[in-house]
């Protein structure tokens, strides 16, 4: 091989090392650019979530607050209406024949009653005028009114007063795993503890009704609803449970 | 390199490794074909007439001893396919594509008719399916940044396929202008062109195999683009 032969070999080779190099480097700083719009992508996608979270559950306030408006200012009146009427008619009839009359308002005071506490425990805004633990002990009496349960409400002392959206979010997450505990799983005893020791919140929740085996089943809409409304807080979701044995769900906040 | 006799077909073990490599693709394509995408269908369709073109140039080889006219066939084709693939990955292209298409068949015809015949090596018509393909990759690429998705990139079909053809085509076209340069001073060092040109073909049908693969997988998961 002469020498113009051995430079002809040697340039395409060094031509072609440079070549491959730019390829594999263009792929490279490909992949890099790509991942990082894809984390801005999901972090885009997250927020955008959690935005949307956020009206639909301020939605759902509003439209429960409309309702509770509607119980007490039409419903309630009317049953309060009604009582009065039966008043006067208790009146008017002799006192033999008013039994059924002397019935029928204890139940519409029991009405009255229930259409009450249901209109306080829909409307967000109470959270602010009774406060978070005054809101679910109203809640518990009533489904202890309703129901044959065994519920058992245990608060620490020194408990946070919580507000805003933490306390409408740990509120509704209350009712929902209570709802779901004497609802859906045939509990026959709720336990509810709220404790607060080195500055963490915790709501705990639990009952003697049929549980699921977590790592068998799939995670049901209201658990991600509960999943979803934590995060929304910065709380954590504890949840413990196994077929026949119950369920304890923890929400712990760092407050 | 030794050739052999298969089938009354000459073969080299080089050829012999890559219609095997084109046999199985084309067989995995044909028994996912139902569950794909029509992206992986149209590269799919490349696996095949790839194959379909190998076979033949194989069969020239013993009955004419050349196995250049089909790939006169093949390029066309290619492109048209190239851009087919581009539309569905891209979602359009539109006029400048159309446009972009029909010079690069009108040349590659044309070039097969008045200025590299059926008998001699497509130099030419290779060279303007590489920079077609390198041009598409490139507005794949973009595409892959500006139209995000929560696919991972590995999962991407468009990924593999503007990879495998972005590499392939670049290197095709710098080893084709300096083995068309330096011909003249480098008869002694042909065989390691070849060796090079056939590890790309490798690599290029296995990324095809891969983007395939993936866009299987995904839409068994009910993850496709």
């Amino acid at each position: 091989m002469n020498k113009t032969e051995s430079l002809f070999t040697l340039y395409p080779l060094v031509i072609g090392i440079i070549v491959i190099s730019i390829l594999v480097g263009f792929i490279i700083s490909f992949i890099t650019l790509y991942q990082k719009t894809q984390e801005n992508f999901r972090a885009e996608k997250a927020h955008l979530q959690q935005e949307l979270l956020k009206t639909e559950i301020e939605i759902k306030e509003q439209t429960l607050s409309d309702i509770s408006r509607e119980l007490h200012d039409n419903f309630g009146q009317m049953a309060s209406l009604i009582k009065i009427n039966l008043n006067m008619a208790l009146a008017e009839t002799p006192a033999a024949q008013s039994e059924k009359i002397t019935e029928s308002l204890t139940l519409v005071k029991q009405l009255i009653q229930d259409i009450k506490s249901l209109s306080v425990s829909l409307k967000g805004e109470n959270l602010a005028r009774f406060g978070l633990i005054e809101m679910i002990k109203r809640d518990l009496d009533r489904y202890r009114k309703i129901g044959d349960w065994q519920i058992y409400f245990n608060t620490s002392e020194n408990l946070p007063k919580l507000e805003g959206a933490t306390a409408i979010f740990l509120y509704r997450m209350s009712q929902e795993i209570l709802n779901n505990s004497l609802k859906h799983a045939n509990a026959s005893e709720v336990r509810v503890n709220v404790t607060h020791s080195n500055h963490i919140f915790e709501l705990e929740i639990s009952d003697n009704g049929i549980g699921f085996d977590s790592a068998v089943h799939k995670i049901g809409s209201g658990l991600i609803n509960l999943k979803d409304r934590s995060g929304m807080i910065d709380a954590k979701l504890i949840i413990e449970s196994q077929a026949g044995q119950g369920t304890t769900i923890k929400i712990q906040k760092k407050v | 390199m030794n050739n052999f006799s298969y089938l009354g077909v000459v073969m080299t073990p080089r050829s012999f490794v890559q219609l095997t490599l084109l046999l199985l693709i084309s067989i995995y394509c044909l028994l996912n074909f139902r569950k794909m995408s029509n992206a992986a269908r149209l590269l799919s369709s490349v696996i095949f007439i790839s194959l379909i073109s190998e076979c033949l140039a194989r069969y020239m080889a013993s009955a004419i001893g050349t196995t250049f006219p089909p790939y006169h066939f093949l390029i066309p084709i290619l492109i048209l396919l190239h851009g087919l693939l581009f539309r569905q990955f891209v979602y359009g292209g539109g006029t400048k594509l159309k446009l972009l298409m029909t010079i690069a068949i009108s040349i590659v015809i044309l070039s097969s008719i008045f200025y590299q015949g059926l008998m001699e090596f497509p130099f030419v018509q290779f060279s303007v399916l590489g920079l077609f393909s390198i041009v598409l990759s490139l507005a794949q690429f973009k595409e892959m940044l500006l139209n995000r998705s929560d696919l991972q990139l590995y999962r991407r079909t468009i990924f593999w396929y503007s990879a495998g053809n972005f590499i392939f085509y670049s290197i095709l076209c710098f080893v084709f202008s300096i083995f068309h340069f330096l011909t003249p001073f480098w008869r002694a060092e042909f065989d390691w062109i070849y060796d090079l040109i056939f590890i790309l073909n490798l690599i290029l049908y296995l990324t095809y195999f891969i983007g395939i693969y993936v866009d299987v997988k995904t839409a068994k998961n009910g993850l496709n683009e």
